[in-house]
């Protein structure tokens, strides 16, 4: 079957097979940063958003994201212009390896969108998901209240590009 | 592996319905769809998609608060109708159970239909005195309890409704588990109507059997016209652990398990009476 | 001397020579291409360059122990897309070790590529190599195999009852006897154990039981190879150990080195596991036989039930002291579960002994004795501790036990015996990883202060025995001490190239293997460190067999201390040169001999660096101590390169030490315990460390952080549940529970920085030693709370509550 979905802001049409879930479907079709792990939804590492909201991407049926709109660690921000979160993230020590960060980043981004100002325990819970083996999430929990901080300062209200 | 040949956007209940009854044990409806990427099964052939078929809201009516049956549990838990319902304890555990990637994509029709395995909404729904509303042709509705030792095959959940004279009495759950988002080893869940003083009724619902969670009438019985005071409870407690089922697996032993339907009765002492045991 | 506290670290003010990029948190090398998620992991790799590559899944066995009787594949060859079936009948038959380690390696060669006898559930029977996952996974199921079963043998104390099953039947060189199920044996003895322990005036002995747990990294192992335009076979390998892959490949598969290029690319996660080899020969082999790109991506579940775990180990410990609490005797007996297959066998056991008595040296008599034996469980390995974790296990909570029964606070009792500055012990000489050891002597350590700054931190002397309760909890604090090493002495080498571009920056290749624990980063400090600039100037490429030189891999603590120590010394050599270069330009003499000597790590305060009377590096400039003129490293560069005395400036140095300084940790705990439930909860943990100088002290509060997580996922809710015939019962995310970030408790790191003279500019280690906390300080703070001991790991609740109501655990 064909899907439209819009990812990264992009308009872009795939033909799916009706049982595939996303996490197949993009690392195919080259979206790389989404990276797997456990493939039961136990992880978190391939976290993206759909329609703004984090999504096991490898329990999501590509069909039911027909029509609608993701974003990957990607669509939030590039090496040339990392996001706030992702900045964050560096300079807080907050990676190791590396690779349940994408998973992590979109959750906090999903929160901060939502809110500039939350608490440990809403950052926590809103990044559940993200196990991280590496560095015992301290780090990356000042690396969102940090992230919050500047995006307060900022005053825009909205975890934009840098 | 099954193969899905279709995947068909419903575009109402009605449709939907039609639709699954063409295809019979072929089709299968998807909430969040996530048991059906976990567990596959063979005989299906079709996916019916419910997304579009109006289903996610919550509302207050006259006679309770409905939700939709697509309504995911982070929607749950930002529901101001259910914060305020029963001391907002189903609110508050829908934010909370499971992790924050499925929390967008488990749909309380999702959990009651397919006996998932973050199930403590279901159990927690049973104290509350749910209802749920079935679209097989025609609406009708049963209690959540009913369903559950009965599931009316093919019925579409169209929605839950929590019955206004549940509002006011005190929610409450208790789930015991290894790690935070780690499935119970023990599930606790009550509804007690108090005056303040004195228990008028009382919905106690364990799951203490892997998959299996039971509303215990008569040790909820024994709650009704007592005091809310420590002897209450503490014959409560003594009494339950040989009264509520429980079994074993890697996640505790069946000993073990009776331990916890005591604990989880002191827990309920501290919620009610404000006291620490 | 004075203290200077700055965020988490405390610096020994003037105790040390300054520094300008090391002792920064500069952002790690990687940071932005990984916050982006840049294609750059192995199935990354294989995705987007060889799209159209084969996929390989492996058939395991189904049983613990049996004979393969029969196998057919000609169901799964016929299967469309099938291109390749492997049983042990096509394949290689050479025995070797998975173990990625130094040479003459010290595990037994007890392992093939394919098995005819398989020796656990888990065990690798077939693989499968087909155009897409779903048909190799279908073709794995149409493989028929007839196993004759034989009676297995499920714990270490059955292992060496006599009349076991024998694990290992065939030979199994390397193994100590293999015919009555012991893979490993040692007995290091000094003094008379026995008599002393005897004779002390007070005696405790204690037996500790640890678990099977797994590393989980988030990438699980995952490899893929190719043959390139030039006919060489390329393996890209989620590999923590890239030229033992190479030499283990080599042998197995009978490929000269010189065709065989093992490349690391980024590693989602290793922790130990990656320390082996564990499909690098498979999708080698694909290749060959099928002339396509192979992968290898293990399930959740393979990484749980085929790869490497933690050796569960039975540890007696007996301590015998006077009755001021002065150390007399020490006697540790181990019972190490290695599984199906010696992998580490002997080393892990080693560290069991040789990483924690040295830590109370003040006893005369010590004996470290113990087995290594074979069963028909998962296969264990490398894990972050090695070995040590298992040995603080019994050796803190038997110290705690000790003074209880002294009536001494167990800090003081730890302070009275522990090694210090200058002070040496027996079983560094007696016990090395797998055979005698490197006399050692403490030069730098700030135990006291560790000791005293984390007791403060956790309240110790408020809350010590007060069990304070709040209804059916109940409070208590504790604390565990330890050391490790600093990579292996006189074993791992590690070298490094540096060579100076026109512009003034530099390109750096190290063996050293980042795996995702910022060696790149902290290495290219080390480098800007000696090169006067900053780190940004240095350009690194690790891991890449054929583009950079040796290097021994990422294990035993090693990485800042041995490839530090290479990374110093050519950049020593290279700035040297450029002294040389630049003497020209200013037309001043400078001693051929002085740029041409040996780069020293060492440090030594009465002997400079005999050039730097002469020059100094400075912003990227050249400085004359002499003339004080100056001139840039860019027009030195110029200069050698194109105009005058035209040469390559650059140098390739190894660094082995005889050295293996330990890092030192106090930690301490405090639990709250439900008496209910038998649940423990963390109200806080600290972590206090001497890990040398913070060389990027945000990465060493990662390194100490990360440890603890998976030290308290340890102690309190990842384990093993077996089935009755040794089939794991839990192998995945869902039914094993690693800590989320909702789980970890309040935790405060105190780093403490001592100056390590024998360490390049001043590092020890910090990646393993905050692994080995968690059991013991929990264990001595279920005992501050409740005076019960518990001998064994998890503390689930349920142990715990059984505990409670008189059971001993």
């Amino acid at each position: 079957m064909t899907i439209k979905i819009v990812i990264n802001s992009v308009q872009r049409t795939f033909d799916v097979q009706p049982d595939e879930v996303l996490l197949d479907v993009l690392r195919r079709e080259g979206y790389l940063e989404v990276k797997g792990s456990c493939h039961a939804g136990d992880c978190g590492a391939c976290t993206i958003l759909l329609d703004g909201r984090p999504v096991a991407s490898c329990l999501t049926l590509a069909a039911k994201a027909d029509g609608h709109s993701l974003t990957t660690v990607r669509g939030i921000g590039d090496q040339a212009h990392p996001n706030v979160i992702q900045d964050a993230f560096v300079k807080n020590g907050a990676v190791q390896c590396g690779y349940c960060i994408p998973g992590a980043i979109v959750s906090a981004k999903a929160l901060l969108d939502e809110n500039i100002n939350p608490t440990e325990d809403e950052i926590r819970l809103a990044m559940d998901s993200n196990y991280c083996r590496c560095t015992g999430y301290e780090q990356q929990l000042e690396a969102v209240l940090s992230a919050a901080e500047q995006l307060r300062e900022d005053g825009t209200g909205k975890v934009s590009k840098k | 592996m099954g193969r899905i040949h279709e995947y068909y956007h419903a575009t109402c209940l009605e449709d939907a319905f039609a639709k699954a009854r063409e295809l019979g044990s072929a089709a299968a409806y998807v909430g969040g769809g996530i048991e059906l990427v976990l567990r596959r099964n063979a005989e299906v052939t079709t996916l019916i998609d419910l997304s579009q078929c109006g289903l996610d809201y919550v509302k207050a009516t006259p006679t309770g608060i409905e939700i939709g049956s697509q309504t995911t549990l982070t929607n749950l838990s930002r529901s101001s109708d259910l914060q305020q319902f029963a001391g907002g304890s189903l609110a508050y555990w829908a934010g909370r159970i499971a992790h924050n990637n499925v929390r967008d994509m488990i749909t309380i029709g999702g959990v009651i239909g397919r006996n998932q395995p973050w199930n403590d909404v279901v159990p927690h729904l049973v104290a509350l005195g749910a209802q749920v509303l079935l679209y097989d042709g025609a609406e009708r509705s049963m209690l959540l309890a009913d369903y559950i030792e009965a599931k009316q095959a093919g019925a579409i959940i169209k929605s839950v409704l929590l019955p206004s004279e549940n509002a006011g009495a005190s929610g409450f759950m208790w789930r015991f588990t290894r790690t935070e988002q780690d499935i119970s080893t023990l599930h606790f869940s009550s509804l007690i109507h108090t005056d303040g003083e004195t228990v008028s009724s009382a919905n106690l619902v364990f799951a203490g059997r892997p998959g299996h969670a039971a509303l215990y009438p008569q040790l909820s019985q024994e709650l009704v016209g007592k005091a809310l005071s420590h002897t209450t409870f503490a014959k409560l407690a003594e009494r339950a652990p040989a009264v509520v089922e429980v079994g074993s697996d890697l996640r505790a032993t069946e000993e073990y398990r009776r331990e916890l339907v005591h604990a989880a009765i002191v827990y309920l002492e501290e919620h009610m009476t404000g006291v620490t045991q | 001397m004075s203290i200077e506290k700055k965020g988490f670290r405390h610096l020994r003010e003037g105790s040390y020579p300054l520094t300008r990029v090391v002792g920064t948190s500069v952002s790690k090398v990687d940071g932005y291409a990984l916050v982006t998620g840049a294609p750059m992991y192995a199935d990354d790799i294989a995705a987007r360059d060889f799209p159209q590559r084969l996929h390989g899944k492996i058939l395991t066995s189904p049983i613990a122990h049996g004979i393969i009787t029969a196998i057919d594949t000609s169901a799964a060859e016929a299967l469309p897309g099938v291109h390749l079936v492997l049983t042990w009948k096509n394949t290689p038959r050479t025995f070797f070790t998975t173990a990625g380690q130094g040479w003459p390696e010290p595990s037994p060669y007890d392992n093939q590529m394919f098995t005819e006898r398989v020796r656990f559930v888990g065990d690798r029977v077939a693989a499968v190599f087909a155009d897409s996952s779903e048909v190799a996974d279908e073709a794995v199921k149409l493989i028929k195999v007839t196993f004759k079963e034989e009676p297995a043998v499920l714990s270490a104390e059955d292992a060496i009852r006599a009349g076991a099953p024998v694990v290992h039947p065939e030979s199994s060189k390397g193994a100590y006897d293999a015919a009555h199920n012991i893979a490993a044996h040692v007995d290091v003895n000094i003094g008379d154990v026995d008599k002393a322990l005897a004779e002390s005036e007070v005696s405790v002995s204690e037996t500790f039981e640890t678990h099977y747990v797994q590393h989980t990294p988030m990438e699980t192992h995952t490899a893929f190879a190719y043959m390139d335009d030039m006919g060489k076979l390329v393996i890209v390998s989620s590999t923590q150990v890239p030229w033992h892959s190479r030499r283990i490949v080599s042998r197995v598969l009978g490929i000269p080195m010189s065709r065989l290029r093992v490349i690391k690319p980024r590693i989602g996660g290793g922790y130990g596991c990656k320390q082996e080899i564990l499909i690098d020969d498979l999708v080698a082999y694909g290749v060959i036989k099928t002339g396509l790109p192979c992968e290898v991506e293990l399930t959740r579940r393979e990484e749980f039930v085929s790869s490497r775990t933690r050796h569960p180990m039975k540890v007696d410990m007996s301590i015998g002291s006077d009755a001021q609490g002065n150390f007399k005797a020490l006697k540790m007996h181990v019972l190490s579960n290695t599984g199906a297959y010696g992998s580490h066998s002997l080393t892990v056991m080693s560290n069991t002994g040789s990483k924690t008595l040295p830590l109370y040296n003040k006893a005369r008599d010590v004996r470290f004795f113990g087995d290594a034996v074979y069963t028909n469980l998962p296969v264990a390995g490398a894990y972050r501790g090695y070995g040590a974790t298992q040995g603080y296990a019994a050796l803190e909570t038997t110290i705690d036990d000790l003074a209880a029964k002294l009536n001494m606070d167990p800090i003081e009792l730890r302070k009275k015996n522990m090694i210090r500055v200058g002070e040496g012990s027996p079983i560094f000489e007696a016990l090395g990883e797998g055979r005698e050891g490197v006399a050692q002597t403490i030069k730098s350590s700030s135990l006291p202060e560790l000791l005293d700054l984390g007791a403060e931190a956790i309240g110790w002397k408020e809350k010590r025995g007060k069990r304070v309760r709040v209804g059916h909890k109940v409070r208590g604090v504790g604390m565990s001490m330890h050391m490790q090493g600093s990579g292996i002495p006189l074993i791992d080498m590690a070298s490094a190239s540096i060579k100076l571009n026109e512009d003034g920056t530099y390109f750096l290749t190290m063996g050293a293997t980042d795996i995702g624990t910022g060696s790149d980063t902290i290495l290219s400090q080390m480098a800007a460190e000696v090169l006067g600039v900053t780190a940004d100037k240095i350009s690194a490429l690790s891991s890449d067999t054929d583009l950079t030189p040796f290097d021994v891999g990422a294990y035993a603590s090693s990485t800042t201390f041995v490839s530090g120590g290479a990374v110093i010394k050519a950049a020593k050599a290279v700035r040297n040169q450029i002294f040389a270069v630049a003497a020209e330009i200013f037309g001043e003499e400078l001693d051929a001999s002085l740029v041409s000597a040996e780069p020293k790590v060492e440090h030594d305060d009465s002997e400079r660096d005999p050039i730097l009377s002469f020059y100094y590096m400075e912003d990227g400039n050249v400085v004359s101590v002499r003339s004080g003129k100056k001139v840039s490293v860019s027009e030195v560069a110029y200069r050698a390169f194109y105009e005058v005395n035209q040469h390559q400036i650059a140098a390739t140095q190894s660094f082995v030490s005889p050295h293996s300084p330990p890092p030192f940790a106090a930690h301490f705990v405090e639990i709250e315990l439900d008496e209910l439930t038998g649940k423990i909860k963390i109200l806080k943990y600290v972590a206090a460390v001497d890990c040398g100088v913070s060389v990027n002290p945000d990465l060493v509060r990662g390194q100490i952080l990360g440890a603890l997580a998976n030290g308290i996922g340890f102690a309190l809710t990842e384990e093993y549940h077996f089935g009755s015939h040794g089939n794991m019962t839990n192998s995945s995310l869902f039914d094993y529970k690693i800590l989320s970030r909702r789980d970890m408790p309040p935790t405060e790191v105190i780093v403490v920085d001592s100056y390590e003279p024998t360490g390049p500019l001043g590092v020890k280690s910090v990646a393993e030693i905050n692994i080995n906390g968690p059991v013991p300080a929990i264990g001595n703070a279920i005992f501050d709370a409740t005076g019960i001991r518990l001998h064994k790991s998890p503390y689930t609740p349920e142990k715990v509550l059984a505990a409670l109501h008189g059971k001993s655990i």
